[in-house]
C-alpha cells in the first residue's frame, strides 16, 4: 500500500506532464497540417518521451509496475475521454434535433409521394393502392403509442390450480393483467 | 390491498396477476392466499412477459411491475410499465381507465 501510495505520488507528477506534452502536440499539430514533417517529429518526441518513464521506473517492482502503467493509461483514457464527452454532447445534440427534423420531413415527404405517381395515369389504381398500403404502414407506428396494441395471448398455469388464457375473458369484460413481483 | 382488488372488480374487470417469481416458495402461498382473481406464473418461461415488452427490462430476469388494460376489442387499451422496482399503479388510476374504456 505505501509502495503504492509511493508510486501514485510519483505518477501524478509525471501524467501531469505528459498532459502538458500531449496537448501540447495536439495544440501545435492541429495548425500545422501544412507541414507533417514536424507533425511526425513531434509525435515521435512525445511517444519517445513516454515509452523511457515506465522503462527507468521498474526498478524491482513488477506489481508496483502494473499499477504505475494501469494509472498512466486510465488517466490517458480520462484525457482521451474529457474531449470525447465533450464531442458526444454534441453528437447527442444535433442528431436529437436532426432525426427529428428527418423525421418530420420523411413524413412530408411520404405524404406527397401518394399524389406524385399520378404521372403514371395506366396503372394508377394499383399505384394508388400501394400508396394507400404504404401510407397506412406509415401512419401506424406514432398512432401506436403502447408497446403492444393488441394484447398477445397467453395460456398459463395459476397458483390456485387451473391455467387461464387471456383469450378465455377476452371479448367479455375488460380484463387488466398485472405483472407483479412478489419481492419488492 | 384486497379494497383495492374489490374497487377494480366492481367495475366489471377482470384481473389476471402474471408473477415471473419464483412461486413454489413461501412468498407464492401467500401471495396466492386470499386474492380472489387467478395468480398465474410463467415457471421460468419468459415468452409471455416478452411478448408484452416488460421482460428484463432491469436486467434482472423477471418482468417489470406493470399494468395493461385490455378492452374488450382485445387491444391494450392503457398499460403503465414500471421502470422502478416499486412501481406500483394506484387502483383509482385503474378504475379511471377502465371507467375511460368503458366511456369510450
Amino acid at each position: 500500500m505505501n509502495r503504492s501510495k509511493y508510486f501514485l505520488s510519483f505518477i501524478a507528477p509525471l501524467s501531469l506532464i505528459l498532459v502538458v506534452i500531449a496537448c501540447g502536440s495536439e495544440t501545435a499539430s492541429s495548425p500545422p497540417e501544412n507541414q507533417p514533417d514536424t507533425v511526425d517529429r513531434q509525435q515521435q518526441a512525445s511517444n519517445e518521451s513516454t515509452s523511457p518513464d515506465p522503462d527507468s521506473s521498474p526498478g524491482g517492482n513488477n506489481d508496483s509496475f502494473g499499477s504505475a502503467s494501469a494509472m498512466t493509461d486510465d488517466e490517458k483514457s480520462g484525457e482521451s475521454g474529457e474531449p470525447v464527452a465533450s464531442d458526444d454532447l454534441v453528437i447527442g445534440a444535433t442528431p436529437s434535433s436532426s432525426t427529428g427534423s428527418s423525421g418530420s420531413s420523411a413524413q412530408q415527404l411520404s405524404s406527397p409521394k401518394p399524389s406524385d405517381p399520378v404521372q403514371d395515369p395506366s396503372t394508377s389504381e394499383t399505384q394508388d393502392a400501394e400508396a394507400d398500403s404504404s401510407g397506412s404502414k406509415d401512419a401506424d407506428p406514432p398512432a401506436a403509442q403502447p408497446v403492444v396494441d393488441f394484447a398477445p395471448d397467453f395460456h398459463l398455469a395459476s397458483v390456485q390450480g387451473p391455467a387461464h388464457r387471456l383469450s378465455d375473458y377476452r371479448g367479455d369484460q375488460p380484463v387488466v393483467v398485472v405483472f407483479y413481483r412478489a419481492f419488492w | 390491498m384486497q379494497s383495492n382488488i374489490d374497487s377494480v372488480r366492481s367495475t366489471g374487470a377482470e384481473i389476471l396477476a402474471i408473477s415471473t417469481d419464483d412461486l413454489n416458495g413461501p412468498a407464492g402461498l401467500a401471495a396466492s392466499q386470499g386474492f380472489e382473481f387467478p395468480i398465474l406464473y410463467t415457471l421460468g418461461d419468459p415468452s409471455t412477459p416478452k411478448d408484452y415488452g416488460v421482460f428484463n427490462l432491469h436486467g434482472d430476469g423477471l418482468a417489470s411491475a406493470s399494468v395493461f388494460l385490455i378492452g374488450t376489442d382485445g387491444a391494450v387499451a392503457w398499460e403503465s410499465i414500471g421502470e422502478r422496482y416499486t412501481h406500483q399503479v394506484p387502483a383509482s388510476e385503474i378504475v379511471k381507465q377502465i371507467n375511460n374504456l368503458g366511456g369510450a
